[in-house]
């Protein structure tokens, strides 16, 4: 046969044609590999434990710092409604020296108290923001 | 942990025994290889995917579990990686470095051989992939099918346009007109 002519059995060819193989130097570099990934520890978990503790910790700095540096949140631009804007001129009637935001926050418990459902009170958390904000 | 009645050699991988893993290295290494190499034309390229593969398969090993098939799950991942290397490369050869794809008698052999190779490199890339999983993976066209996501007589009728290309290309190659008019019958 003429060894650039194309046979019929052009299936059998290619599976028969000459192809790299895994014998030798490359298996036992594959191996070796292999055997160097099954050594090292398995440093996902780990890591995924970390980034979870890791934002956990800058949520809670953050949440503690916004109420450390009386972080309003845009509250104060939003348009209050009308009966909370009488609740606040009431109260700086009441106390002069309460502050805009401060009569604003108050108006806003008060508020909220107004409307809520009766629940087990709530007071350890807000109390101390309240008491250290007039120190 | 592996589920009872499971396939022992997953079981083996899944506990991280490197006879499991050696074990899968000559189970699927050889045609992994080869269908790499008819992928990638070139040795190189098809040795350090098969590699990753591998090494890939080590790095996931807990999840190997849940893993059915496995000859799917390789061949699933060596497509994965060939195509990622096969597109760096293309973007690597846009400088006119040494040209990968031409292949040289020391990697292939013979002089028909390297008329194969030529031809199988002429074809479109997604007909060469069905005559590597086909041919040198030894998969079936059921197999094929659930890689590629098509039906299995797609799958067959698609490597029967692939084999009949790469025969005109050969005749081509080798100046017999007489033959040259398979390519226009599909």
């Amino acid at each position: 046969m003429n060894p650039t002519e194309p046979t019929d059995d052009l299936e059998s060819e290619l599976g028969t044609r000459p192809l790299p193989d895994t014998s030798g130097p490359y298996r036992q570099r594959v191996l070796t590999a292999m055997r160097a990934e099954l050594a090292r520890p398995t440093v996902p978990d780990i890591w995924r434990f970390a980034g979870l503790a890791a934002a956990a910790v800058l949520l809670a700095i953050n949440f503690s710092m916004s109420v450390a540096n009386d972080a309003d949140f845009r509250l104060a631009e939003r348009p209050a409604p009308a009966a909370l804007t009488a609740t606040v001129q009431e109260l700086r009637a009441l106390s002069p020296d309460l502050s805009e935001d401060e009569a604003f926050r108050h108006a806003l418990l008060l508020h909220a108290g107004a409307g809520a459902a009766p629940v087990p009170e709530l007071h350890a958390f807000p109390t101390r923001i309240l008491l250290n904000k007039e120190q | 942990m592996p589920k009872p009645g499971s396939d022992p050699l997953i079981a083996g991988l899944v506990e991280g025994r490197e006879d499991a893993f050696a074990a899968l290295f000559d189970r699927f290494g050889p045609s992994l290889l080869r269908v790499a190499y008819t992928l990638l034309s070139s040795r190189h390229d098809a040795e350090d995917v098969v590699q990753e593969v591998f090494v890939g398969v080590v790095r996931v090993r807990q999840t190997l579990a849940n893993v059915e098939n496995l000859r799917a799950y390789l061949f699933a991942s060596l497509r994965r990686a060939a195509l990622k290397r096969a597109v760096r490369r293309k973007a690597e050869r846009a400088l006119p470095l040494v040209d990968q794809a031409a292949p040289t008698p020391d990697d292939i052999g013979t002089e028909r051989s390297l008329q194969l190779e030529r031809a199988l490199r002429v074809l479109p890339a997604e007909q060469r992939e069905l005559i590597a999983l086909k041919v040198d993976g030894g998969l079936t066209f059921a197999a094929i099918a659930g890689l590629l996501g098509i039906s299995a007589n797609t799958a067959a009728s698609r490597y029967r346009y692939a084999l009949d290309i790469l025969r005109a290309a050969l005749q081509e190659s080798s100046h017999e007109p007489d033959r040259t008019d398979r390519r226009s019958r599909k």
